[in-house]
């Protein structure tokens, strides 16, 4: 079933297009990765997506309805996002960051209802972080960190979920057990997860589908071995590379070789 | 662990926020009435009690605590609360461990508003409230000049609004200066004013300072929880739609009021905005829905008993507090923070 429609979105930051005729779906268990260089607007369609920035022209359907017609809450109900600086430094415990996943569905006084319990348990368990629900933020790793922020998006309860660079600053561990975790929520949750990644292999290795960006356009999308070819990698990163299939692994690897003049 | 445990846990976390909430209601209470123990006429805390709650008390004693005692101890209480509480807001606000109520430069144009006031006689009004109007507007006029300048296409960087008030304060500490140099035999009087004190206090002032204290405490409190959330990061606020400007502009405006309101009525107290609220988060935790209400009891307790100090140390005489906060408050807090080996961030 399609989740997440977005159409003919653009953006920009003053006069300079940053997004320009944006158009992709996204089913419910899917994963989408979208890749590019620096500065191709990645980030940028995630935060309209999430409609932290709204989009000049185009429209983003959620669920099948146009999402300027949602309220903030009803977003937050739907789209749970997990930042790209989420390292967390001050000593909030486990527990407050999963809990504040509940604020947008709360009134301003409003105590956490049994409800709003049962479902931070849930994320807390989803995310493997139980274990940790009283410990503060400064004393966990890294890896911990991020579930944790996961584990808060989850208690949002969202159909899609939009995580930027959730690898970034991990080990290579931590790093596929995060990306276990995502793959896992979305088959078992049925989430529709987006993921903005710079990791060509990962994203190679983990997302149904890949959205390759240049300039704030789409150059390629669809099947990880359809956009990841070494043509669209010289054109779009100006690298020459080797995109070879692993068969240990199942999926595609991508072998930088040398910048191109 | 069982749902019944995260249950427990958060039941837990609420009990004892209200605890401690009760623990320090009762300090402070206890605080005032031994506090109007002490002076040049020892009263038993008896006799406090019955005047307090229209008991048998002598006439002398009740002047003595009805007029002179208990308006000094409850204005040093309302100026301590708001330094703390504004203090407290303004660390959360801008994410920075060093941010006071006087960050945005509004003691530094309270202190020219009063010294226009006392060297030239200048001021809106006269008698009682002239030194303690100037410093108000001057205050004010302040944040405005700071916030409008800091102001970037409809947005305010938090970044830019620290900068600037460094930069006014500084222009401000220097037409003080300059008001010094002028002042002559009145130069005595803008150098107490500004170390800060309560020598001066009265009902009149406390009348003057509460409600504009209560409305700024109120508005800082119905915005915690949002602001817990900008705490961690103004995109994760975004995220869980909070409504970045409602948690931050009314704080903003909320904290300056009640820091106004303080100087305005006391001077300007050093130590104990910028102290207070780190101790109480080493105690409390960073949750601003417990940090701003325990925050603003201590502010209050610690300002009453540093009072009290300053007026009995070298009686007749006295001190201005705002020497013996920082002179107290400073080990005291190296103390806490040596302690804390291990622990990052703040």
């Amino acid at each position: 079933m399609v989740m997440l429609v977005v159409q003919g979105i653009s953006f920009s930051y003053g006069s300079s297009d940053v997004l320009a005729d944006v158009s992709f779906e996204a089913s419910d268990g899917e994963i989408v990765g979208v890749i590019g260089p620096n500065g191709s607007g990645k980030t940028t369609l995630l935060k309209c997506v999430n409609r932290a920035l709204s989009p000049r022209v185009g429209t983003v359907l959620i669920d099948g309805r146009d999402y300027a017609e949602l309220t903030r809450r009803e977003i937050a109900g739907n789209i749970g996002v997990v930042p790209q600086n989420s390292v967390v430094s001050f000593p909030f415990t486990v527990l407050d960051i999963v809990m504040m996943g509940r604020t947008p569905s709360m009134e301003r006084f409003e105590r956490e209802s049994e409800k709003d319990l049962e479902i931070v348990k849930k994320a807390l368990e989803m995310t493997n972080v139980v274990g940790l629900v009283d410990r503060t933020m400064d004393q966990i790793s890294g890896g911990e960190k991020q579930r944790v922020v996961i584990a808060r998006a989850l208690a949002q309860k969202p159909k899609i979920l939009l995580l930027d660079e959730p690898t970034l600053h991990l080990d290579v561990n931590h790093q596929l057990e995060i990306l276990d975790l995502i793959r896992n929520l979305a088959r078992s949750e049925r989430l529709t997860v987006i993921i903005v990644s710079h990791d060509l292999n990962l994203a190679a290795r983990y997302c149904d589908k890949l959205i390759l960006m240049s300039s704030g356009k789409i150059e390629a999308s669809g099947r990880v071995m359809e956009v990841l070819t070494e043509k669209n990698i010289e054109s779009v990163f100006r690298v020459k590379a080797a995109v070879t299939y692993d068969k240990h692994l199942g999926a595609y690897t991508v072998t930088p070789l040398e910048c191109c003049r | 662990m069982e749902s019944a445990d995260i249950g427990a846990l958060h039941t837990k976390k609420l009990s004892l926020w209200f605890l401690i909430i009760v623990i320090l209601v009762l300090l402070l209470f206890a605080t005032v009435v031994f506090a109007l123990c002490i002076g040049p006429v020892g009263i038993p805390v008896d006799e406090i009690i019955n005047i307090l709650f229209g008991g048998e008390a002598s006439w002398s004693h009740r002047t003595i605590i009805l007029n002179i005692r208990l308006p000094r101890v409850l204005l040093g209480g309302l100026v301590g609360a708001s330094l703390a509480i504004a203090g407290a807001g303004m660390q959360g606000l801008f994410r920075n461990p060093m941010a006071s109520p006087y960050v945005l430069g509004l003691s530094s144009g309270a202190a020219f508003g009063a010294s226009l006031s006392i060297v030239l006689g200048f001021s809106i009004v006269s008698g009682l409230f002239a030194v303690p109007a100037m410093a108000f507007i001057f205050s004010f006029i302040t944040l405005l000049l700071v916030y409008n300048i800091a102001k970037v296409n409809g947005r305010v960087p938090v970044d830019t609004l620290l900068l600037a008030g460094i930069a006014i304060a500084a222009f401000f500490t220097a037409l003080v200066s300059f008001m010094k140099y002028l002042a002559g035999e009145q130069l005595s009087s803008i150098v107490f004013w500004m170390m800060g004190g309560l020598w001066d206090a009265r009902w009149e002032f406390f009348v003057f300072a509460l409600p504009m204290v209560a409305v700024g405490v109120a508005m800082i409190l119905i915005f915690s929880r949002d602001r817990s959330v900008l705490m961690i990061g103004e995109e994760h606020a975004v995220n869980l739609r909070i409504n970045v400007p409602l948690a931050r502009n009314p704080v903003l405006g909320a904290s300056s009021l009640v820091t106004a309101a303080a100087v305005s009525v006391s001077g300007v107290i050093a130590f104990v905005g910028l102290i207070v609220p780190h101790m109480m988060r080493l105690f409390v935790g960073p949750d601003n829905r417990i940090l701003l209400p325990a925050s603003c009891l201590v502010g209050a307790i610690f300002m009453i008993w540093t009072d009290t100090l300053a007026r009995t140390i070298i009686a007749p005489e006295e001190l201005p507090v705002g020497i013996i906060t920082a002179i107290l408050g400073a080990p005291f807090f190296l103390f806490l923070l040596k302690r804390r080996k291990g622990v990052t961030g703040w």
